[in-house]
């Protein structure tokens, strides 16, 4: 099953390949069905050198184990109606394993439509209305640097943040002052990330996870067409376990409860930005040492400067803590042996952006990093051989039409 | 408590080390370019253009933002918006975008590459020049872009901005 889906989604890439080599001899004031298809991707290549602990790849030797290749199409063959889709391959290390799958595909009917607003619905695989940069995590481009702040936007569960099996209503507006648009989802989230259940049992365990019902909810304002954004991001997102032949492990659940709050101020040469997440994580039924609840906070503040219109500096401090009653981890240390130091990761990044063309970017960033609370522990096996304090320094290459 | 003495929060010298060093790269890299290309046209007028069979006679500060931000979908009758921009890096574009639309080139693409690569929205079509911008609202119907006023020619007409 699962290698047909793999074929099917090569194919469908291949498709999508061939499609946008038509549409660019295409002449878009030709009267054909082509005039409402729009075709767009991206693709990176990026090399990562860390001292110490490994990020995506064997890092600590230079790691170019880290790369990303997406199309999309978006058809609207009624001025209502429209169906997108996007297959990326990605490849981070252990954390993904770079074969193609389908990250949206979706039909996204206005059902009303006016001059002040929009109003309607997506069913299908739809994108997850996350914070400020969810939506287009993979492009490199839209990312606030060659990484995302990993204390809000984990990617060692890159497939489960970033989009869903559901159905999602969305209302748009806006007047002389400002727009806003409202999102709410309700889906089964994707367990597909090699790095989940890890990342939840510390461990390998011989179940599986699969996705149970779900809801996300975000509004974005921005007044003055981006000059300031404010977002605020709300969800109950939930996982059952599945346990495997002679499982020691009880059928229990998981549950996940995020609030993010994000805001965004946009100068002509510099910009603001800062989200903080508060996320409450819960284990239920699973009885004994595993009945855990506990709230933890992330935050990043990021200001960037544009030197010129292509070139563009920024300084970011991101920070996240796993459990607010236990900072430093010391707690989780006493009890389960593992470093405290694993419980919190507090990121300095500096970073340098050089858009060559308007197609074509240059990025490089230094990370000085206290902690490893998002580090992939299927890329560091033994938690007692990490370092708490290490650097990583990342080159990244990028391509987008 | 002592695998740690300094503040969680100080910011290490390795990054201010790297800071300084990037600083002086980009100060080098920049003076070496010529800053001509910034400086080009200024001093152009860019209007507002649609082809000249067009119903659309004017448009408000509002309508026009909703229709480059790609907010808004169909003209009043109901047909599709065709929005066409010249690239992103061109003069003529980032006087349109700072004087017209009251915003910024990097900003407009923000916008724009969230909706096209989320799924939930078009991007303008780009055109590489001022004669192909020309060209294409002369022959689209339904279409909206921008030209330097001295560019203007037949088959096209300028939109009132209210």
């Amino acid at each position: 099953m699962i290698n047909i889906l793999r074929l099917t989604n090569v194919l469908l890439g291949a498709a999508l390949l061939l499609l946008t080599q038509q549409s660019q001899a295409q002449d878009p004031a030709s009267p054909n069905w082509l005039d409402d298809v729009q075709f767009h991707g991206f693709a990176a290549q990026s090399f990562i050198d860390t001292d110490g602990n490994d990020f995506f790849g064997d890092s600590d030797s230079g790691s170019s184990e880290f790369w990303e290749l997406g199309f999309n199409t978006l058809w609207r063959p009624l001025s209502r109606l429209q169906f997108a889709a996007q297959v990326v391959a990605r490849d981070a290390g252990e954390t993904d394993d770079g074969d193609p799958r389908v990250d949206y595909a979706f039909a996204d009917y206005a059902f009303a439509q006016r001059n002040t607003g929009t109003t309607g619905i997506r069913l299908g695989r739809v994108v997850n209305p996350l914070a400020f940069y969810n939506d287009t995590r993979d492009v490199a481009a839209t990312r606030p640097g060659i990484l995302l702040p990993q204390s809000i936007y984990f990617d060692v569960n890159r497939n489960f943040a970033l989009s869903s099996d559901g159905a999602q209503l969305y209302h748009e507006s806006g007047n002389d002052d400002g727009s806003y648009i409202v999102q709410f989802g309700v889906f089964e989230p994707r367990t597909e990330d090699p790095d989940f259940e890890p990342a939840i049992f510390f461990q390998n365990v011989p179940g599986k996870l699969e996705g149970a019902s779900s809801w996300m909810a975000r509004i974005i304002y921005e007044h003055d067409l981006g000059r300031i954004r404010l977002g605020l991001t709300v969800s109950e997102v939930n996982v059952d376990y599945d346990p495997g032949a002679m499982d020691p492990i009880a059928p229990g659940e998981f549950h996940f409860r995020p609030i993010i709050l994000s805001a965004q101020y946009n100068a002509e040469l510099w910009s603001l930005t800062a989200e903080y997440a508060r996320r409450t994580t819960e284990l239920e039924k699973f009885g004994g040492p595993l009945e855990v609840e506990f709230t933890g906070s992330s935050y990043f503040v990021q200001g960037a400067y544009r030197v010129r219109p292509d070139w563009e500096a920024f300084l970011r401090y991101d920070e996240l803590i796993w459990d607010n009653d236990d900072s430093d981890g010391r707690t989780f240390e006493s009890l389960t042996g593992l470093p405290h130091y694993s419980r919190f990761a507090k990121d300095w990044t500096l970073g340098l952006r050089w858009d060559v063309s308007p197609q074509f970017m240059l990025r490089t960033e230094l990370h000085q990093v206290n902690g490893t609370g998002w580090l992939s522990l299927l890329e560091n096996t033994s938690p007692a051989a990490t370092d708490q304090h290490w650097q990583l320094f990342a080159l990244s290459a990028s391509f987008r039409f | 408590m002592n695998a740690s003495t300094k503040p969680d929060c100080q910011l290490p010298t390795s990054v201010v080390t790297v800071a300084l060093i990037m600083m002086t790269l980009l100060s080098l890299s920049l003076s070496a370019s010529s800053l001509a290309a910034s400086e080009a046209s200024s001093v152009d007028e860019v209007v507002v253009i649609v082809p000249s069979d067009s119903k659309v006679e004017s448009l408000t500060a509002t309508g026009l933002r909703s229709i480059f931000g790609m907010r808004s979908r169909t003209w009043p009758q109901g047909e599709a918006i065709k929005v066409f921009v010249l690239e992103d890096d061109d003069p003529i574009h980032a006087i349109f975008s700072k004087q017209i639309l009251q915003t910024f080139p990097f900003n407009l693409r923000r916008i724009w590459n969230r909706r096209i690569y989320s799924g939930t929205g078009q991007s303008p079509q780009v055109v590489k020049t001022e004669a192909e911008m020309h060209d294409y609202i002369s022959r689209t119907e339904n279409s909206i872009g921008y030209i330097s006023r001295k560019r203007l020619d037949a088959g096209v007409k300028v939109v009132n901005l209210q």
